[in-house]
């Protein structure tokens, strides 16, 4: 798949899925019910000073990406130690194929994959799905995807959310499920056919949160157990890692872990928390007796030596989706890419550069709730807002409304203008009218009234009615 | 099969290295952070406040999850009885257990005459046990209270795969295991790791296997076992 999930231009993507109305209901549905979990279980961390653990968390964070170096190569020799084979790829082709060849060197045929943001980056499926090898998605969410014909994620920890269970069922029909639209069912058919895929595929493939430098241990966190099934049966095993994933120590790991649980999902923890080091014991008749770490840049090295090199320090909970006013009105999708809110507006345009996504940054109030809750202490919106000044004076590329927002400024920076504008106004918009309110705007104004009436323009100006009524009149 | 292989590092360390702007350091002083909240959770808390913790904290979760999880504080004197009734709880079936002599010390051998013991030797085979058995049991090596959570450290004759594949599962957690949270959990493998032990696969678990894919609704049981039983043993 790759970070741009489809080739749509960003507008029609975006008209699209402001129609999709249970798409938008889901977005608020998960945000108010997430958010709910987070600030309640966060009231309960300790005393409840989260700022506490928000600060010591982007410490943690920060001291590895400024010792990266030090730290991978510390953590790639503990991996040799554990038994494993560490292969560092510069960009998403070379750790696709070292994983596609890996697969096919070993005659691999059925491979089981648990969630895992960056492997849909360096469009591995696909890959090895070209190469004859048959991939299964376990995670619930990205089963359904993929039976889906890979309908791609809208959020970075309920990928599924913009299906609902009818359309669910429909999707399982295809494989055979002919039961109704009840969650227990659906997940009890997904239950059935994923068990023996676990115990029955040469090769499991998974992310990785955290990876542990002191020890080479990979940390996984789920509440599926998915993931412990791909590094229990599998014989030959392959976790992928951005570089930036990286903490010193265990106890470092341990901060990150308990913030990212509340944070992602609103639980004091998830179901299952693993660390995996290397091959398993000699003579064990379970657990890999292979096993490989790949570590991908693919870009994140351009982010370590720029000005948003704080946003390496991301944990991937997705509490800043969680908060934003502009996700939860057009939801995951309508970011273009895998990485979507206020994470996906500053870390895609650097991953996959600004020609296709110079409209993201605009995608923000630059309210600042992303920051507040960011548990790896990154502040977002001055990141998102630095992406907005290298577009407006460095790169002097015009978003969408670009053209419209140099008008205003040269209106607005003309007195006369502005108040011939403001004084024609209303007679300008009175054939858009209808029972007092604008109800079909065109140009700038369609935006608007696509989605509700706007207000008629009312034919004395403000200022003048400001001045008129010091002077005793209509109040 | 390969083994202690590297690839690449050089060139990818040393552009690294560039960026930040200096050689690579020989050794990284660990820094002391601005703050430490966590060594403040159930602080000076002795053995057996920690056991009222994890339990209470277990029947939260036992709340959370429609009485998918469930836990008891239990004497080892009823200790095998209270086993034998958890293991037929869900209805009779297999039932798959670890190659460990501490369920013989506990004094589970009779309730554990007709499990299926997990035989490295025999390869494949304990994975098929696990993938049909009705019951799972196990000891946890270490407890953290804040979460309830139980760990299993693998080695030889814990087999994973039977951690995770029975559809319900009993834990006994012995009190002396108990530590406040993640924290100590971490500080031991931190030990651990300095005197270079490294277990394979370390796996923290306070829950059933569970879900919210679907219009967000919580399913259980979508991959692991269902239901989960704590039996927290106050004098072990
Ligand atoms: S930027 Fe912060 S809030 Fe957003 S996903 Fe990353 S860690 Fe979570």
């Amino acid at each position: 798949m790759g970070i741009k999930i489809n080739d749509q231009s960003f507008k029609k993507n975006l008209e699209k899925n402001l129609n999709d109305d249970f798409m938008r209901a889901a977005m608020v549905k998960a945000q108010d019910l997430i958010n709910t979990n987070r600030t309640n279980v966060l009231s309960q961390l300790g005393d409840g000073n989260y700022r506490e653990w928000q600060k010591l968390s982007g410490e943690i964070r920060a001291h590895a990406i400024d010792n990266l170096d030090f730290y991978l190569t510390q953590f790639s020799e503990n991996v040799v130690k554990n038994g494993g084979n560490v292969f560092f790829a510069k960009d998403a082709k070379e750790a696709s194929q070292y994983i596609t060849n890996l697969a096919v060197e070993r005659g691999v045929k059925k491979v089981v994959k648990a969630k895992s943001m960056v492997t849909e980056e360096i469009g591995l499926n696909h890959d090895l799905i070209d190469a004859g090898v048959d991939v299964k998605e376990t995670d619930l969410a990205e089963y359904i995807l993929q039976l889906d014909d890979w309908n791609p994620p809208s959020h970075m920890v309920v990928p599924s959310l913009h299906l609902n269970k009818t359309q669910i069922r429909d999707v399982f029909a295809k494989s055979g499920y002919d039961g109704k639209d009840i969650p227990e069912d659906l997940a009890a058919f997904a239950r059935a056919q994923l068990r023996n895929e676990f115990v029955t595929a040469d090769m499991g493939i998974y992310g990785c949160n955290f990876a542990i430098a002191e020890s080479g241990a990979i940390t996984l966190i789920s509440n599926e157990g998915n993931i412990d099934l791909c590094t229990s049966a599998p014989e030959l095993q392959v976790a992928v890692m951005g570089m930036e994933r990286i903490v010193a120590t265990y106890e470092d790991a341990d901060i990150c872990i308990s913030l990212l649980a509340r944070n992602a999902v609103g639980a004091k923890s998830t179901s299952y928390t693993t660390f995996v080091n290397g091959i398993t014991e000699e003579g064990a008749a379970d657990g890999a007796k292979e096993f490989h770490v790949v570590i991908v840049d693919n870009g994140r090295s351009k982010v370590l030596k720029s000005q948003f090199k704080e946003v390496l320090q991301c944990m991937r909970c997705a509490a800043c989706l969680n908060i934003c006013p502009i996700y939860r009105q057009v939801g995951g999708h309508s970011y273009n890419a895998i990485y979507s809110g206020p994470l996906g507006v500053v870390l895609t345009p650097l991953l996959a550069g600004y020609d296709d996504f110079k409209e993201l940054p605009y995608m923000c109030s630059l309210c600042g709730a992303c920051t507040e809750v960011c548990p790896s202490d990154i502040k977002l919106h001055s990141l998102i807002h630095e992406h907005k000044r290298v577009l407006a004076e460095e790169k002097k590329i015009s978003a969408f409304w670009g053209a419209s927002m140099s008008g205003a400024g040269m209106v607005f920076s003309r007195p006369w203008m502005y108040k011939l504008g403001t004084s024609v106004a209303p007679y300008v918009t009175a054939p858009l009218m209808e029972d007092g309110k604008i109800k079909k705007g065109v140009g700038i104004l369609k935006g608007w009234t696509d989605k509700r009436d706007m207000p008629a323009l009312e034919k004395i100006r403000f200022r003048d009615w400001y001045v008129s009524r010091g002077k005793g009149g209509n109040k | 099969m390969v083994k202690g292989q590297i690839l690449n590092r050089e060139s990818f360390i040393s552009n690294l290295s560039n960026i930040l702007g200096r050689e690579m350091p020989k050794e990284v002083v660990h820094p002391e952070f601005s703050c430490k909240p966590q060594l403040e959770i159930y602080k000076g808390f002795t053995q057996a406040q920690l056991a009222e913790e994890f339990h209470k904290n277990a029947l939260v979760n036992k709340a959370g999850s429609g009485g998918k999880i469930d836990s008891l504080i239990i004497e080892k004197k009823d200790l095998a009885k209270t086993v034998a009734e958890k293991l037929v709880e869900h209805g009779n079936g297999p039932i798959v257990a670890w190659n460990d002599e501490r369920f013989a010390e506990l004094g589970l051998s009779d309730v554990l005459k007709d499990a299926y013991v997990w035989n490295d030797e025999k390869g494949r085979e304990n994975i098929n046990m696990a993938l049909n058995a009705h019951y799972g049991v196990c000891i946890s090596d270490i407890s953290l209270a804040e979460t309830a959570s139980y760990t299993v450290i693998d080695k030889l004759g814990k087999g994973r795969s039977s951690n995770f594949l029975p559809l319900n599962y009993v834990c006994i957690v012995p009190q002396s295991t108990i530590v406040p949270r993640l924290t100590q959990g971490m500080q031991k493998l931190h030990e651990m790791s300095k005197e270079g032990i490294n277990p394979a696969a370390i796996n923290f678990i306070c829950g059933s296997s569970s879900s919210s894919d679907i219009e967000l609704n919580k399913v259980w049981g979508v991959h692991g076992p269902v239901r989960l039983t704590y039996l927290v043993v106050t004098d072990l």
